[in-house]
């Protein structure tokens, strides 16, 4: 019996380490697996989400937020939509759907897509998710700020992406889905609103460790951000 | 002899056939014990080897991966490193043929191809893993270069010529750019030698690694850098332009909170902040709204204006049209002392509908001093509230409709095009520069165009077209 148990122990303790071995492997390409689930269920914009969900909320098929995001909810108040409204029952929103809702996609119009607003919402999602709105708009208005710097890249993309401007990109926290209150920052910064009057350095003084960052002139704080040009 | 061993052998037989009960089980068990440990020891064993055996293969696939990962990152480096040194090489080259040349169409073809090289090499080197506190040297003076450069043809297109001054400017960005040439050719016979940029890049300690050290222009003291007055992107005058609106003296705190009170007259909840003291200064207070919102104001401490409110507004069903909003905006601006204030431009996101207020002097609207609001349709509420482009700009103008009638600019725009409005318009042009225009509001094939005709000349200065996103319609 003793044995019996002795083998058991022993081959959980293999299994345990096969899986812990191979686990390192699965764990580096994990990111790019999660990033491309996220991505294959935006089949609208969040503007457009906004908008299915105004309407379904107004008709009494959905009771959640006006948050813009696209989740289980939604999809269960659009399929029942669909199965009310004679459509194929599939909880997405194609141009019959639309149609239906009285709303046409922007995919199927001369529209451009907003890449922009999405990558500021996903900056100012993972650098400041838990500050106040306008610490938000402000990160938001740094970037921005730092495009029309010549001393930084000229595109949005190009001062988010730059190695080591940003510890979120660099841990990975940028690929978390952003919520409807860092869309609502990023658009504002977007639209003109600069709570920092061009700043183009942020950092947290409870936790920043770079003596550079300290010599640069403080011009705000904003929540547990210190804003410096 | 044989007979007694015989009779011994006998004897030790029977001696343990009798032999008591306890001793046969102590012996059995003690066996029983070896095999028992030898039956672990070889499990033991068995599962030691089975478990390196596992955590080797995954360790060996996740290593596999994690190469190939920093592989393919390193071919990345390079390709972005060797696309920097062939742009700053043809770059320096071409700057240096400029200051030998003295054709004008010569001098203009090279300073277009001189600014596209410039703006490659911005790319290239932003893509580098760099320290950017140190790097910032070399990506400003790429980027000035791309725009000084570029200001420059379009100069010698106007007929103008590059002056001493453009030639004394160029020779010093020639030399500065001799220096980066020379430091990423150092570094090119590196990466040669076997280098990898992801090893020099690592430890970013203090802000800094070997590679940025490498390529960071900061620290070349010998170097002088060009200052470039033009008027271009990233122009060092525009960059440190100041602020036109506020020339009156400096209000307290109380006062500033006064004036808040006054914007905010359904709640008491007003808090002082903090203070900023950057290209504005202002005193930032917390209000919360009868919406039980916090919103974010600041009021200049010059002549105590309320310059920004920042609110994210609420989701849910709107209780007030754009209409409706409009005149909410309007008279905000009011209570903030603008009275002549015309919407000249609205779009609703959500819940929430964008606003830009122009002031009208004269009949002509006052495009540089634009405000901006925000208004939440579910309450009615301003949530957003931004006059720093106002305070920057205004000033008392004095304007002049020149030569140009709003029906001969009409007459000016394609046949091709319906016109649907016309107006008189102070119109910012690049770089800190206005003119009053007329605006011609026209469509064509569903899209929406609108011309820039100046006053004085009649000239066609913009052309602006309106771009359908999927976050509201923009003006490019």
């Amino acid at each position: 019996m003793k044995n019996k148990l002795l083998l058991f122990i022993s081959l959980l303790f293999v299994c345990c380490f096969t899986i812990t071995g191979l686990g390192l492997t699965y764990n580096t390409s994990n990111n790019k697996i999660e990033n491309e689930i996220v991505s294959t269920e935006a089949a609208t914009t969040t503007a457009e989400n906004r908008t299915i969900q105004t309407k379904l909320k107004r008709w009494g098929y959905y009771k959640g937020a006006i948050d813009g995001i696209y989740g289980s909810q939604t999809r269960q108040a659009v399929r029942y939509f669909q199965s009310k409204n004679g459509l194929s029952v599939d909880g997405i929103v194609g141009p019959k759907t639309a149609a239906a809702l009285g709303m046409t996609l922007s995919s199927s119009q001369s529209s451009q897509s907003s890449g922009d607003l999405d990558l500021l919402a996903k900056i100012v999602y993972a650098e400041a998710r838990g500050e106040p709105y306008s610490g938000q708009v402000a990160i938001a208005a740094v970037v921005l700020n730092r495009v029309e710097s010549p001393s930084f890249p000229n595109t949005i993309a190009g001062v988010i992406y730059q190695p080591y401007a940003f510890t979120a990109v660099s841990d990975g926290q940028i690929n978390l889905t952003p919520n409807s209150t860092a869309y609502k920052a990023a658009q504002d910064a977007l639209n003109g609103w600069d709570p920092t009057y061009g700043c183009l350095y942020y950092y947290n003084p409870a936790t920043a460790t770079s003596s550079w960052i300290w010599s640069r002139q403080t011009v705000v704080t904003i929540g547990n951000h210190t804003f410096a040009i | 002899m044989n007979d007694i061993l015989e009779v011994d052998n006998k004897k030790n037989k029977n001696q343990e056939l009798y032999a008591p009960k306890e001793e046969i089980k102590d012996n059995k068990n003690q066996l029983r014990k070896k095999n028992r440990i030898i039956k672990s020891l070889s499990i033991a064993t068995g599962v030691l080897a089975l478990s390196t055996l596992g955590f080797g293969i995954g360790f060996a696939i996740s290593e596999s991966n994690s190469m190939k990962y920093q592989n393919n990152l390193e071919s990345v480096y390079n390709s972005n490193f060797y696309s920097m040194l062939d742009s700053v090489n043809n770059l320096e080259n071409k700057i240096s043929k400029i200051l030998s040349s003295t054709s004008s169409s010569y001098q203009r073809k090279t300073l277009l191809e001189a600014s596209k090289n410039a703006s490659e090499a911005e790319i290239a080197v932003s893509s580098l893993p760099l320290s950017q506190n140190d790097i910032q040297e070399t990506i400003k003076l790429v980027n000035q270069v791309s725009g000084y450069t570029s200001t420059l043809a379009e100069n010698l297109t106007q007929g103008g010529e590059l002056s001493s001054q453009d030639l004394n400017s160029l020779n010093e960005i020639d030399q500065s750019l001799l220096q980066l040439k020379q430091q990423l050719n150092d570094f090119a016979r590196k990466l040669n030698q076997g280098v990898s940029i992801l090893n020099s890049s690592f430890d970013i300690d203090n802000n800094s690694n070997e590679f940025t050290k490498m390529l960071a222009l900061s620290n070349n003291d010998n170097i002088e850098y060009p200052t470039m007055i033009y008027d271009g992107p990233f122009s060092d005058s525009v960059v440190n332009s100041t602020i036109k609106g506020l020339k009156g003296n400096k209000v307290s705190k109380t006062e500033a909170m006064k004036n808040v009170e006054k914007c905010f007259k359904n709640t008491t909840d007003i808090v002082f902040e903090s203070e900023t003291k950057g290209k504005f200064e202002t005193y930032n207070f917390r209000v919360k709204n009868t919406q039980n919102e916090t919103l974010f104001v600041q009021v200049t401490m010059i002549e105590g204006h309320i310059l920004t409110i920042s609110g994210a507004g609420a989701n849910g069903i709107n209780t007030v049209n754009e209409e409706q909003a409009k005149q909410i905006a309007l008279d905000f601006t009011k209570i903030n002392g603008i009275e002549n204030g015309e919407v000249v431009w609205m779009d609703s996101i959500g819940s929430d509908v964008y606003m830009n207020i122009a002031p009208v002097q004269n009949n002509i609207v006052l495009y540089p001093d634009l405000i901006k609001v925000k208004i939440d349709m579910t309450s009615g509420t301003v949530v957003g509230y931004d006059a720093t482009a106002y305070f920057t700009n205004h000033v008392e103008r004095t304007l002049s409709k020149g030569n140009l009638s709003l029906s001969g600019a009409k007459d000016k725009a394609s046949k091709d095009y319906q016109i649907d409005n016309t107006r008189y318009v102070l119109t910012p042009l690049d770089y800190n520069r206005e003119v009053v225009c007329v605006e011609v509001k026209a469509t064509k094939d569903d899209n929406t165009y609108y011309f820039y005709y100046n006053v004085q000349d009649g000239s066609l200065e913009n052309v602006l077209k309106v771009i359908k996103t999927d976050n509201g319609n923009l003006l490019m």
